[in-house]
């Protein structure tokens, strides 16, 4: 990094500006399609609107939308509560199972003692079902799912299942169902996340451990995981964002006929998505207050997830490290690396 | 080359992550990603197999329009509609009207789901060229277009009640605003039927004689009793229906006596519904149904069951374009139609033309010929067998004993439309309302499921119900 105030009456070509060039147009993109529409949601979100035959009054309404959707104004449910219920609910049964199968396969195709063969191949099957669009996926576990469908017929003919268990009627079975779709289709990123951070452990770590005697379990336990730490919080972040924001697999696997807003059985597998997709033709205003209550949360979250993550060791140092650096170039510039 | 795949990771992943991102903050991203096509549970559903097909190709993302036609030719007429059904007419009105042929602009949503959230925003832009002139309306919601201000009524267009007068009386209610006045015009009937598999009710019903048959779908004691007859005949292979699902457009189409909300806005829930929902529970309770969802995969497979080894339905709710276009081939010459405990429809699709129709000359031309003209819809049912809204039409089918392309035949000698030529009468569609398509299909067959499978006892359903449904149209209001 060089300096970037120069001496007065200096020429130099400055190349920074072609760097700005560069990324202006994801900044472009962010600003019209993202910030935008982030910020006339708030917005939005203050008004009270109904469309009824397609005449849509607006008014003012203040907070009544939240007050409204969490179920704080009277006569009123607060079925964003219940739907953030189910979707906390779906996501963390799809995370605890992926994130240990995740660091085992991990662990294992990284393990220079272990040496898999075909690691590679395996890399690319075990991300293939994330290829696969969701919606595809969905139904085809639904089909396959269903009360008639393949599997629960062949467990029901070898008799490990009654005769009239049906999951899409049980609400553990839906949401345990959509949970390992999820784990499926997503465990293979993660493996892959997770190869990449423990490819960057350095080796000599494990040789002096080897050398010290460690074994496998130890040297999992008291070097890979620890160092693991900064890729573990950003597959928990991505996780936790991508786990609110749930809605296609869930809003096509146990949905009645006609719309994904309502997901069997009994409204126990719809999810705070779905719930804005269902208001937002009726009802602009509370889906726009829906929308910014999960993002709140989101942001929340990964706050919270970022806060721990910079109480890490590591992230001390690295900011330490920043901070000498700074204070060398005396404050020029701001950026942070 | 680690780094390097850390990098292309981590971007990917990236963009992943930015993707997924992009609902969180945004309510505006109108895809209906969710909507299946099975939701459209009229004739654009050729089978439910292909529904499917259709749903899983394109549910990712919104299909485009398919347009056929030039949009931008000054004198384009656009034509919107779900599905390919209208191409048929078209063809009939081309050939009877060569000069429409190059006029003509023809605009396929890509699914039912779609359409609703594709043109309503077109509605408000009548500048667009792709502003439709005419419009197809589907009965499910059909009211939201007629009680709204976007569409033109027929007496606009010139077409009197005396055009009307051989269409059925509850197609014209269902086109028709709450002043009576009417706007959307059906070229089909859909009046509701049952229909039975011949060859299961011979083994377990004993019969396939249509009079002994009516009777026992006479009331729902009678359909109750044939229901366990049918179960204990074939050791539960066999059931009467595939689920008590199947049974809700008899009770919402045709048992109804009031709608879902009265003139104050408040939600109510007609008795027959109280009632369908306690039938719903004792099939439930007595294993009398295999409990299905209408057009799920399930429902599906069981209509090609052999009853013995593998599960079976032996009858469904039928109408005219369910029986000719959605029955499997182990239904053909193997199907025997008769009557709901009571009248009822199903479905249907209307011609409409729009506020800013730009050529109102040809929009009645159109609709007058093909939900008026009696020589005209008789050609229709040639062409595609649809039962034409015209008692006229259906008359003359009936007399020349006219035989259309479906090669789909019923048990003996029975006939489609002469069945259905006398049904569909008196059928009350006063109380259907613009938001009832996503209050019968959605928001009370949920009800009904919990209620009859115990997870809610009824107090508790209704009010659920109620409350989703004010949840979901907030100045409807319970109590």
């Amino acid at each position: 990094m060089k300096n970037k105030k120069k001496p007065p009456g200096r020429k130099s070509v400055s190349y920074s500006r072609y760097g700005y060039l560069f990324i202006a147009p994801f900044f472009i993109a962010y600003l019209i399609f993202s910030l935008w529409p982030l910020l006339s949601t708030f917005y939005y979100s203050l008004f009270e609107y109904t469309t009824r035959n397609l005449r849509t009054t607006i008014s003012f309404a203040g907070l009544k939308n939240y007050l409204s959707v969490l179920g704080i104004s009277e006569g009123e449910r607060g079925y964003f509560l219940t739907y953030l219920g189910n979707t906390l609910r779906l996501w963390i049964f799809n995370f605890i199972p992926q994130i240990i199968l995740s660091l085992l396969a991990a662990a294992w195709l990284t393990d220079n003692r272990v040496k898999l063969k075909g690691g590679g191949l395996y890399k690319v099957m075990i991300y293939m079902p994330n290829i696969i669009t969701a919606a595809s996926i969905s139904l085809l576990f639904c089909a396959l799912l269903s009360k008639y469908g393949p599997i629960m017929s062949m467990l029901r003919s070898w008799g490990w299942i009654g005769e009239n268990t049906d999951i899409m009627l049980s609400k553990w079975g839906t949401g345990i169902s959509i949970s390992m779709i999820l784990f499926w289709m997503w465990y293979g990123n993660t493996t892959l996340l997770l190869i990449a951070g423990m490819i960057g452990i350095n080796p000599s770590l494990y040789e002096a451990a080897d050398l010290d005697g460690c074994n496998g379990r130890q040297k999992f336990f008291k070097i890979t995981l620890p160092l693991l730490k900064p890729v573990l919080l950003y597959v928990l972040v991505t996780s936790v964002i991508g786990g609110l924001q749930l809605y296609d697999i869930p809003a096509l696997f146990n949905v009645g006929q006609g719309t994904g807003y309502m997901g069997g059985p009994n409204d126990t597998s719809t999810t705070v998505t779905m719930y804005i997709m269902r208001l937002h033709t009726t009802d602009t205003g509370r889906a726009a207050a829906v929308s910014v209550l999960l993002f709140l949360i989101t942001l929340a979250v990964s706050l919270l997830f970022f806060r721990v993550f910079s109480g890490s060791e590591e992230y001390e140092k690295a900011k330490r490290e920043r901070r000498r650096r700074r204070a060398g170039r005396k404050g020029g510039g701001s950026s942070e690396g | 080359m680690m780094k390097k795949t850390l990098a292309m990771l981590l971007a990917l992943t990236m963009t992943i992550s930015l993707t997924a991102c992009g609902g969180g903050g945004t309510e505006k991203t109108s895809e209906p990603a969710a909507e299946t096509e099975e939701a459209s549970q009229t004739e654009e559903t050729e089978d439910s197999g292909t529904a499917e097909e259709t749903a899983a190709a394109s549910e990712d993302a919104v299909p485009e329009n398919e347009i056929t036609g030039d949009p931008s030719a000054e004198d384009a007429f656009v034509i919107w509609a779900w599905n390919t059904d209208f191409v048929t007419l078209q063809g009939l009105l081309t050939e009877k009207y060569p000069e429409l042929a190059d006029r003509l602009v023809f605009v396929n949503c890509g699914g039912s789901g779609y359409y609703q959230d594709k043109i309503d925003a077109l509605l408000d832009d009548p500048s667009n060229e792709l502003y439709p002139d005419l419009m197809l309306l589907e009965a499910g919601y059909v009211q939201k277009y007629v009680r709204s201000d976007y569409l033109l009524s027929l007496a606009d267009l010139g077409i009197t009640a005396e055009d009307t007068a051989e269409q059925f009386q509850y197609n014209i209610d269902l086109g028709s605003d709450t002043e009576g006045v009417q706007k959307a015009s059906f070229w089909q009937a859909t009046p509701g039927c049952i229909q039975i598999r011949a060859d299961l009710a011979e083994k377990y019903l004993g019969t396939t004689d249509q009079a002994e048959l009516e009777e026992m779908f006479s009331s729902w004691d009678s359909i109750l009793e044939a229901a366990r007859t049918v179960n204990e005949a074939s050791g539960g292979k066999t059931k009467l229906f595939s689920g008590y699902d199947d049974l809700k457009y008899i009770f919402l189409n045709g048992a109804r006596s009031v709608g879902w909300y009265d003139e104050n806005d408040v939600i109510q829930v007609d008795d027959a519904m109280i009632e369908y929902m306690e039938y719903s529970k004792q099939l439930y309770d007595e294993e009398l149904t295999f409990n299905t969802m209408m057009w799920g995969t399930d429902w599906a497979a069981l209509k090609d069951g052999d009853g013995e080894t593998t599960e079976a339905a032996l009858a469904y709710t039928g109408c005219p374009w369910y029986t000719y276009w959605s029955l499997t081939d182990t239904w053909d010459g193997n199907t025997i139609l008769v009557d709901a405990p009571v009248q009822f429809y199903w479905g249907g699709t209307g011609l409409a033309a729009t506020a800013d129709c730009s050529d109102t000359d040809t929009a009645a031309l159109i609709i007058r010929t093909c939900t008026c003209d009696p020589e005209f819809m008789t050609s229709i049912y040639e062409a595609n067998g649809d039962f034409v809204n015209n008692q006229a039409a259906i008359k003359d089918i009936i007399e020349e004993n006219l035989k259309g392309t479906s090669t789909f035949t019923l048990y003996g000698d029975q006939s489609i439309p002469e069945f259905f030529s006398t049904r569909g009468q008196g059928v009350d569609v006063s109380l259907v309302t613009a938001e009832d398509m996503t209050i019968c299909e959605t928001l009370f067959p949920a009800a009904v499921t919990a209620y009859a499978t115990g997870k809610s006892d009824l107090d508790t359903a209704i009010a659920d119900f109620k409350a989703s449904v004010h949840d979901t149209y907030s100045y409807l209001k319970v109590e």
